[in-house]
This record gives structure tokens, C-alpha cells and sequence, in this order.
């Protein structure tokens, strides 16, 4: 293993690769340490989903859809199949309270200038004929699209190694040394590697590598269960998730306050088709550490509330499911940029969303790392403001 | 949610004695298990079984299985059969039954989910017609049709064996059975059943390709230099259908480790099993293993590993103190030892090449002169010219006793421990030929010198059908399968004892009494 | 089936993965059987790796020189068979 490296970038999923690779970009000497396989985290555990509509309105959404735009012509830069499509995306709507939600949700996406529009239960059908006779209606986006995530991630790392960089894996980071406020080294258990540069891409377990600099980092895994079936030939059209998943994340009273089991664990449909036909078929959101096993208890309401939405699932098969850690932060915004500590950046706690936002992560953390500050402001995803509280 | 005090995974060997064991000792058990036919392996298997009387030697493999289920059901013990248990949580079984999915709370749980069998990857073997020797085995004895009329048998181990056996049987042809190591990974008294219906054994060969258009049409088959390595140029093709691989099994672990059960590597037994003490337990409170899924081994011994396991999970919910308990598991681990004093056992690493003797039986399939010279199941010259004695060519250690209960006189000896070899005694034995058709290897005959002026008279054991008419003349095989003479059907004894295995005498030349060892399947080759 | 199929060694047959390319990829660095599954979806087809991850560990054991011991197992998780999704129908349990 290497000595010494210009930049150390701690984490091989899709945030580390990325940002390695627009690195190497800029001509930097970058050395990757994953303590697992490449894509072992939770870039490995995701969905297939780039989606636009289940972003925040603001800085947030505004960050998704610069990040879409790269993913079109990703496929050729990093010379890689990395699977992406550009199939849309529909978010389905059964109650109408759920609607008078969305109405609303909807209302502010296009004023940001997001390419949204609603539709009734017929509408939705005609792009969707899989979807159950109670759906009342749906949002649609053509700008939502696809990607196969651990392909992304082995795409980045496999142009960052053309260009130079070394990756390491099965190599975790025991500690990081600093010295008179500045750092001076990496320690792994493999050996040292002296640095001055560490990036911190290491999502749900960024804490851990926060602590080693004493640094607070808050970030919590919350857990997220994917039910995976059979191949099958194409039933679903690019992304579908349900107003209930949209009504859990961004408004997580409604999870802590609720009484049934479902709700409780977060369960909201999110489907997709990858490539090779098989479905994937999400997801719970609990905080119960870094347990990554799966529970009957999620996987049945998962699957019973996929059914309900898409009655063909009945007869199909489950063959495997998993679960991943989202990598939450309280106002649900990524950490991006430096930190006290003179070398050290932290680019983690994307929540469900490090898939869609890893190509401007990468471009924008290359910026503020090479040139000491990104070409927007992008102070609201600063550590700093979480300064002061809990 | 559903309670259940232990829940036992499997109905196999194991898993039904360890539910007999636990039962009998007043815990409430419900078996799971996937099939629809209880006994795991056992109910495809139509040979008659190794092992001691009390591990139902010399029974076919499906009555024990059916003898085991009707204990079981006598005891109250409740089994659920095309019920699978799909996930296993701690103690909380995830069970599919009926198309619709339980979960099932347990205080105690035994795994004994049995192995499966090993793949082997070669050029072409993704064509139809190539399948493992299990699958070959249910198609016959389950569902009665042949996968194909040539088959091409690959591994000599036991499953090799039996199955290539049952596979003429039900009335194909075996082209071949092929072997990468130097010798018979099997019990030599099945590779010898094969050898004497003329199946040619490849050892040091191992296969390179399966040729065809839309399904198996040949086989390549390759020599293998000392480091198992394909000696270019050797190769030889061989005519066939069906390619069944058998190249070993193991264990189905899956449920015990997404349990968190801690696990070992350990090649010998099959691949990765769990960690477990001497009871049976693995680092899991109430969890238990027994049977192939913690070593691949044999049913006799899954069958003891099982009552253990029973034993220690009755213990476990108090169903049995402490002292009555470790009374109750010593006496199964004395069994257990007896069967593994043989070369089969777990006791012995089984990759190791041991000081065995590589030649003879092992390496042809057919005993070699100094094996049947030392070999106590072998009368005397003397003796053989007096009148019918039984010639019992047992030459391998392995747990099997059935000969000696046999015997209406008391002729041939076992004893303990019951690997060891029979012994005839000559003068008692008076070849009345009742062990000939007891013994599961079909490895005795009986001898009469004396029939008539210039015949003998030889009569051996036979599980193939057509059976031939009284007075037919047929060709007469020797060990290894070859036509040596002709000989002429005296009489055809099928005793519903024997259960299937026939006893066939045939008068034949004189100086071939030692030599012929059966006949051709079909009477002529 | 393929003429290609037939020329090489199949190691996965659920998703058609041949060992050329499994050796091919544990030359660029991917030496764990998690690792082969994620680049060649060795293992994720139908059977989930039941039928080759045994071949997959002993093609890297042979490659890298590790040791069928060393060779880490992937997570087990249920369904050790495939379930119908139409099962879990029912109350809330």
C-alpha cells in the first residue's frame, strides 16, 4: 500500500468514488480506503431511483436536478454501463388526503422549475397499467430517471482508477492523526499512509470517522428494507413511490405518532425494474442502529402494501431482500465542504438520495477541495449549522 | 403468532429421532418440513441400509424413513409436512404453508435441514441432460422416469455408487463412472456391485466436456496427472445422454447462520458448518443442529446425532434433569463412536489420503487376491471342497452387521465394534445361503464345489429385473463385470423377507466356482 | 443455449457468468465473492448464488492464493426459498 497520498478519501461507495474520480479529474494524486468491497455500504443496498420529485424544494432539489443532468451523458464519460434510463417517474395517490398533500407539494416543485404534473387515476394507468383500480391519481416527471446504483459506483472507481487513482480495499481506517491542528496521516490496517487531505465519505458511519478528529458528526442510519423478486418481463415503467412515502419523509411526525406497525416503521411503496427485470420493491424507515438484518414484520407490510398498490405481485416471487443504511441528518440536507480542522471534509448524510446526488457531489467537493470553495452557495449544507444544537 | 415449545427443521434421519427422542421424554414437538413425503434422503432410497439393527440396517432407506414418521405420529409429536420454513429469526421460524406465511415463536429449535449437492462447472455443462446425481435419483425412484438411457456418472463416492446402481435398475445404461482421485471415494462393496454389472470405473480422469447440439450427446472425459491436472492428449470421448454429477454435498446451513449462529470452516465435513459443543448445541441458546447440516456423514449416524440433539433440547426446556439426561447421551454417544470407528466417520478428516490400502478393492472396485487371501469371510480351500459354505468377500471396514444376525446358525461373527470385519466360521456355515440376501453390499455368495461332477454351483444375490426362468443359460460375470462362461439358472428364490434381493444359483464350470460372481443383466451381454 | 455457452465454462447458470470472466474480474481487483457478485451478478440470479458461490470461492481461492477458510461468506438472509409475495397476505402480524 501507498505511503503517502495527496488526498485520502475515506469511503468506496458512491460519494467516495465520485468524488475521487472529478479529483483525478483535476489532475490530484487520490488514494481510496474502502473497509469492504467497493459499493459494500449502502450504495450497494439502494434502489434504482435519480428521482427530482422526492427532493426538498429549494437548494436541495435545485442540487438534484444539475446532478440529473450530468447522469445523461454519465454513461459515455465513464465509459461504463452503468445502466441509466431516463423513464420518468410517477408518485401514486390512493386517498384524498394524500392529494390535497400533493397538490401542494407539486405546486411548489414547479415553481422552482421542476417539470411535474398531475394526473388522474386514468392518466396514471395509461403509463402504469399495472396500478390497481383505486389509485385516484399520481404525479408524473419526465425528469426522474434511473440508474443501476453499484454500477455507478464501480463506474466512478473504475474511470478514477484510469485516472490514476490507487483504491484499497478491505482496508479499514483505524485512526487519523492530527497534529498541531493540521493533519498528518491516515492509519489503516494495513499501515499508514501520511496525508494532509481527508474526505470522509463514509455515509452512515461518517460519525465514527468524525470522532477519530473529535469532530461531531450528526448523522444516524435509518434503516431502509428492500423486497427483490424474481425476474420478470417489464411490469413497471421507470420509478413509482406512493404519496405515503413522500408524506414520511418529509414529515416525520406522522411516523412517530402513529399507532399501527406500518406506519410506525415508515413503510411507503418505492418500486422500481432493474435492467436485468428483476423488481425491487421498498421500503421501511427505522432507526434501529446499524442492524441491517431484515424482519418479517417489515418485508410482510412492505410486500402487502406493494400488492395493494400493484396487484400483479401477488404471484410473483420474493428470491431475496436486503436492508440499507440511509445515512440521515436532522433537516434531511447532506454535510458537504470543510470543517474546523484545516484538510478535513466530510461529504455524507445524503439520507435516500446519495444515488441521485453523487455526480454534483463529486463535482462540487472536487471544487471545494482543489479551489477552496464551490461555484454556489452551498453554505446550507455546511457542518456549521448544526453548531449549537442537540 | 404461533408457539411452538421445539420446533425441529426437517424431517429427515435426523431431525424425526431427535422429535422421537424429546418427544418420548414429554416435550411438545412440531417437525417442518418442505417436502411432501417425510424421511429427507430416505424416501428416495431403495437400497437397504449399513449400520447395526438398531439403525434398521438391511431395510430399504424409505421404509426407515416411513418406520421413523410412524413413531413419531405414535408419540403425538406433530409433523408439518410442505411446510417451508423460509427464515429463521433467533427462535422465530418464518414458516410458508398452504401458500400462506406463519411465523412461528419457539422456546427451542433443532436445525437438522440436511445438505445439498455440490455443482461442477466444464465446458457444455449447461446442456440439458446434465444434472446432479440426486435430481437423476428422484426422477427414478420418486417420479419413475428415466432422464435418459446413457449416463455418464461423475464421482465415486457413495451417492456415485448407489445411484449409478439404481440407475440400472430402473433400466438404463451406465457408459462409465469417472473419478479425479486415484481410488473409490465410496464403500467398496457398492463400487463392486457396479464393476460386477461391468460399468467401467475412470479413476485419475475427470470430465472436460459435454458435447451437443441441443442436449448431451458425449462426453469428454481427460486424465489427470498427480497434481490433478488435465494431461492434454489423453482425452476420450465417451457416448451418452445424461450426465449426473456427484462430486459430494454440503450442509445447508442457511437457516442456522441468518439465525447468527457462529460458524466454522471445515472441509472435511462439506464446506462451512456451525460451531457446536458435544450436545448438539450451537452458540445459540435453544439451538440446536444434528444431522449432515453439521458434517456431511450418513444416516445412521444423523439418526444418532438427531437423538442427541433431542436428548440435550429436553434437557434444555427441563424435561429432563441433568443426571438422567447425560445417562441417556452417553449411551447415544457410544453408538455414535461405534459407527465412526469405521473409514467414514467424522471422527476422520476425510480429505486426507490415509494409509488405506489403495490397491484392491478401493482402486478397481474389486478385491484384490491379498484381500480376499486375508480376508476372514473367506473359507478355506478344504472346507470349499466339502459342500455349499457362504463366501463372504467383506474386505472393507464399515459399520455393518446385518450377516451376522442373519445366519440361522451362528456362523458368522461381527461382533463389536461393528466396523470390524465378518468372520465365517467355516464348519458351522452350511450354505444355506440366508446371508446372502441379507448382506445391504451384496457382497456374499454361497459356493458349492460338490454340486456335480464337473459344476459348481454359485449362488448370489440380484436386485435387477427381468429375473431369469429356471433352466436358462446365461453369461456368468466375475468381479469385474466380464462374461467368463456360460452358466445354467437351477433356481430363482425371491423371499418376501429379502425384500426385493433375489438369490440366484447358477451351475457353472468348476473352475470358475471362484470367479463368477453374478450374471449379465438380462442373462446375455 | 448458445454456441458462445457452449465454448466456455458456465459458472453462474442462473445469470450466464463464465469463469473467464469471473477470473478476468478478480484480476482487476474484485476478490471477494460479494464483490464478483456486484460486478457480474455472479449470485444474484434465481438460485442466489446456491448452485455457484462454492465454484466462485474455489476460482478465487485458486486466483489470489487465499484460502477457502479466508474466503468470506456472504450475508444469508431469508427466503432460503423463493417465496410468493401473494403469501404474506393477511392481518397485520
Amino acid at each position: 500500500m501507498r505511503k503517502t497520498a495527496e488526498i485520502v478519501v475515506i469511503g468506496g461507495g458512491v460519494i467516495g468514488t465520485s468524488i475521487a474520480y472529478y479529483l483525478a479529474k483535476e489532475g490530484r494524486d487520490v488514494v481510496i480506503l474502502e473497509k469492504g468491497d467497493l459499493a459494500s455500504g449502502s450504495s450497494g443496498a439502494c434502489d434504482k431511483a435519480i428521482l427530482m420529485q422526492s427532493k426538498k424544494p429549494g437548494i436541495h432539489l435545485e442540487l438534484a436536478l444539475k446532478s440529473a443532468e450530468i447522469y445523461k451523458t454519465l454513461t459515455d464519460e465513464l465509459e461504463y454501463p452503468i445502466e441509466y434510463a431516463n423513464d420518468g417517474g410517477m408518485i401514486v395517490i390512493e386517498t384524498e388526503e394524500e392529494l390535497a398533500v400533493m397538490k401542494q407539494f407539486v405546486k411548489k416543485q414547479r415553481e422552482i422549475g421542476l417539470g411535474v404534473e398531475l394526473l388522474d387515476g386514468k392518466q396514471a394507468r395509461s403509463i402504469q397499467p399495472a396500478l390497481a383500480d383505486h389509485i385516484i391519481g399520481a404525479t408524473h416527471s419526465d425528469q426522474d430517471a434511473q440508474v443501476n446504483p453499484i454500477h455507478a459506483t464501480l463506474g466512478f472507481a473504475t474511470s478514477a482508477k484510469r485516472l490514476g487513482v490507487e483504491i484499497y480495499q478491505q482496508t479499514e481506517v483505524t485512526g487519523i492523526k492530527v497534529v498541531s491542528g493540521a493533519i498528518t496521516a491516515v492509519e489503516t490496517t494495513r499501515g499508514q499512509i501520511s496525508t494532509r487531505n481527508v474526505v470522509n465519505c463514509t455515509g452512515a458511519y461518517a460519525p465514527f470517522l468524525g470522532r477519530m478528529v473529535g469532530l461531531n458528526i450528526p448523522i444516524r442510519p435509518r434503516r431502509g428494507q428492500i423486497v427483490i423478486s424474481e425476474p420478470m418481463p417489464k411490469l413497471i415503467k421507470g420509478d413509482m413511490l406512493s404519496a405515503k412515502y413522500i408524506a414520511a419523509k418529509h414529515n416525520p411526525d406522522i411516523v412517530e405518532k402513529a399507532k399501527d406497525k406500518a406506519t410506525q416503521m415508515g413503510i411507503g411503496l418505492s418500486l422500481g425494474q432493474a435492467d436485468s427485470g428483476n423488481l425491487l420493491i421498498g421500503a421501511s424507515r427505522e432507526f434501529v442502529g446499524y442492524d441491517k438484518s431484515t424482519t418479517y414484520e417489515a418485508l410482510s407490510a412492505i410486500i402487502q402494501n406493494a400488492i395493494r398498490i400493484i396487484p400483479a405481485l401477488k404471484n410473483i416471487n420474493m428470491i431475496r431482500n436486503f436492508a440499507g443504511l440511509r445515512p440521515s441528518t436532522m433537516d434531511g440536507l447532506p454535510i458537504l465542504g470543510g470543517t474546523e480542522l484545516d484538510g478535513y471534509y466530510i461529504a455524507a448524510g445524503h439520507e435516500g438520495d446519495g444515488i441521485a446526488l453523487a455526480p454534483i457531489t463529486g463535482q462540487f467537493m472536487a471544487e471545494i477541495i482543489c479551489q477552496g470553495k464551490s461555484s454556489i452557495d452551498l453554505s446550507l449544507f455546511h457542518i456549521s449549522r448544526f453548531d449549537g444544537q442537540k | 403468532m404461533n408457539k411452538v415449545e421445539l420446533a425441529v427443521i426437517g424431517a429427515g434421519p435426523a431431525g424425526l429421532a431427535a422429535a422421537i427422542e424429546a418427544a418420548q421424554l414429554g416435550v411438545k414437538v412440531v417437525v417442518f418440513d418442505e417436502n411432501a413425503q417425510p424421511g429427507g434422503q430416505l424416501f428416495k432410497q431403495i437400497h437397504k441400509f449399513f449400520g447395526s439393527r438398531e439403525h434398521k440396517a438391511g431395510t430399504r432407506g424409505f421404509r426407515i424413513g416411513q418406520e421413523l414418521l410412524a413413531q413419531t405420529e405414535q408419540l403425538g409429536v406433530k409433523v408439518n409436512l410442505g411446510s417451508t420454513v423460509f427464515g429463521l429469526d433467533k427462535r422465530n421460524l418464518w414458516v410458508l404453508k398452504d401458500g400462506r406465511t406463519e411465523v412461528f415463536q419457539t422456546d427451542a429449535v433443532i436445525v437438522a435441514t440436511g445438505a445439498s449437492e455440490n455443482a461442477l462447472a466444464f465446458k457444455g455443462s449447461t446442456l440439458p441432460g446434465v444434472m446432479t446425481a440426486g435430481a437423476a435419483q428422484t426422477f427414478i425412484n420418486l417420479h419413475r422416469v428415466l432422464p435418459g438411457k446413457k449416463v455418464l456418472m461423475v464421482g465415486s463416492g457413495n451417492v456415485g455408487l448407489i445411484v449409478s446402481y439404481q440407475l440400472m435398475q430402473a433400466g438404463a445404461e451406465v457408459v462409465g463412472l469417472v473419478e479425479a482421485a486415484p481410488q473409490i471415494g465410496g464403500y467398496g462393496v457398492h463400487a463392486a456391485k457396479i464393476k460386477r454389472a461391468g460399468v467401467p470405473l475412470f479413476l485419475g480422469h475427470t470430465i472436460t466436456e459435454a458435447i451437443g447440439e441441443h442436449q448431451v450427446e458425449s462426453a469428454v472425459l481427460t486424465k489427470l496427472n498427480g497434481r490433478f491436472q488435465p494431461i492434454p492428449g489423453s482425452e476420450k470421448t465417451l457416448e451418452a445422454d445424461t450426465i449426473c454429477i456427484a462430486v459430494g454435498l454440503t450442509p445447508m446451513m442457511e437457516l442456522a447462520r441468518m439465525a447468527g449462529a457462529e460458524f466454522k470452516y471445515a472441509p472435511q465435513m462439506g464446506g462451512h458448518v456451525p460451531i457446536i459443543n458435544d450436545n448438539m448445541e450451537t452458540s445459540i441458546a435453544g439451538m440446536f443442529v444434528a444431522g449432515d447440516v453439521c458434517g456431511v456423514e450418513e444416516a445412521s449416524s444423523a439418526m444418532e446425532e438427531g437423538r442427541l440433539a433431542g436428548v440435550t433440547a429436553a434437557e434444555y426446556l427441563e424435561y429432563v434433569d441433568g443426571i438422567a439426561a447425560a445417562d441417556r447421551k452417553a449411551l447415544i454417544r457410544e453408538q455414535l463412536s461405534a459407527i465412526r470407528n469405521g473409514t467414514f466417520g467424522k471422527a476422520h478428516p476425510r480429505d486426507e489420503v490415509k494409509e488405506e490400502n489403495i490397491y484392491g478393492l478401493k482402486s478397481s472396485g474389486t478385491p484384490s487376491k491379498d484381500e480376499l487371501d486375508s480376508c476372514p469371510g473367506v473359507p478355506s480351500k478344504e472346507r470349499l471342497a466339502k459342500g455349499p459354505v457362504a463366501v463372504i468377500e467383506c474386505v472393507q471396514e464399515i459399520p455393518c452387521n446385518p450377516c451376522e444376525q442373519a445366519c440361522p446358525r451362528g456362523a458368522i461373527k461381527v461382533g463389536k465394534p461393528i466396523t470390524s470385519l465378518p468372520q465365517l466360521t467355516e464348519n458351522v456355515c452350511n450354505g444355506c445361503a440366508s446371508c446372502v440376501t441379507a448382506c445391504p453390499g451384496l457382497a456374499i455368495v454361497t459356493v458349492d464345489r460338490t454340486y456335480d461332477e464337473n459344476k459348481a454351483l454359485v449362488t448370489f444375490p440380484y436386485e435387477y429385473l427381468p429375473l431369469p426362468e429356471t433352466g436358462a443359460i446365461v453369461d456368468a460375470v466375475n468381479r469385474q463385470g466380464e462374461k467368463i462362461c456360460s452358466g445354467q439358472v437351477v433356481k430363482v428364490r425371491n423371499n418376501k423377507k429379502a425384500d426385493g434381493t433375489v438369490a440366484i444359483s447358477l451351475a457353472v464350470p468348476e473352475e470358475y466356482a471362484m470367479e463368477v460372481r453374478s450374471m449379465a443383466k438380462g442373462g446375455t451381454k | 443455449m448458445t454456441e458462445t455457452n457452449k465454448k466456455e465454462v458456465i459458472i453462474c447458470r442462473c445469470e450466464d457468468v463464465s469463469e473467464a470472466e469471473i477470473k478476468q474480474a478478480i484480476a482487476e481487483g474484485f476478490t471477494t465473492i460479494n464483490a464478483i457478485k456486484k460486478r457480474l451478478r455472479a449470485g444474484m440470479g434465481l438460485c442466489q448464488g446456491r448452485t455457484c458461490q462454492k465454484l466462485v470461492a474455489r476460482i478465487i481461492a485458486q486466483e489470489t492464493g487465499k484460502s477457502m477458510e479466508e474466503i468470506l461468506l456472504p450475508t444469508t438472509r431469508p427466503p432460503v426459498r423463493p417465496i410468493v409475495m401473494g403469501a404474506f397476505e393477511g392481518e397485520d402480524k
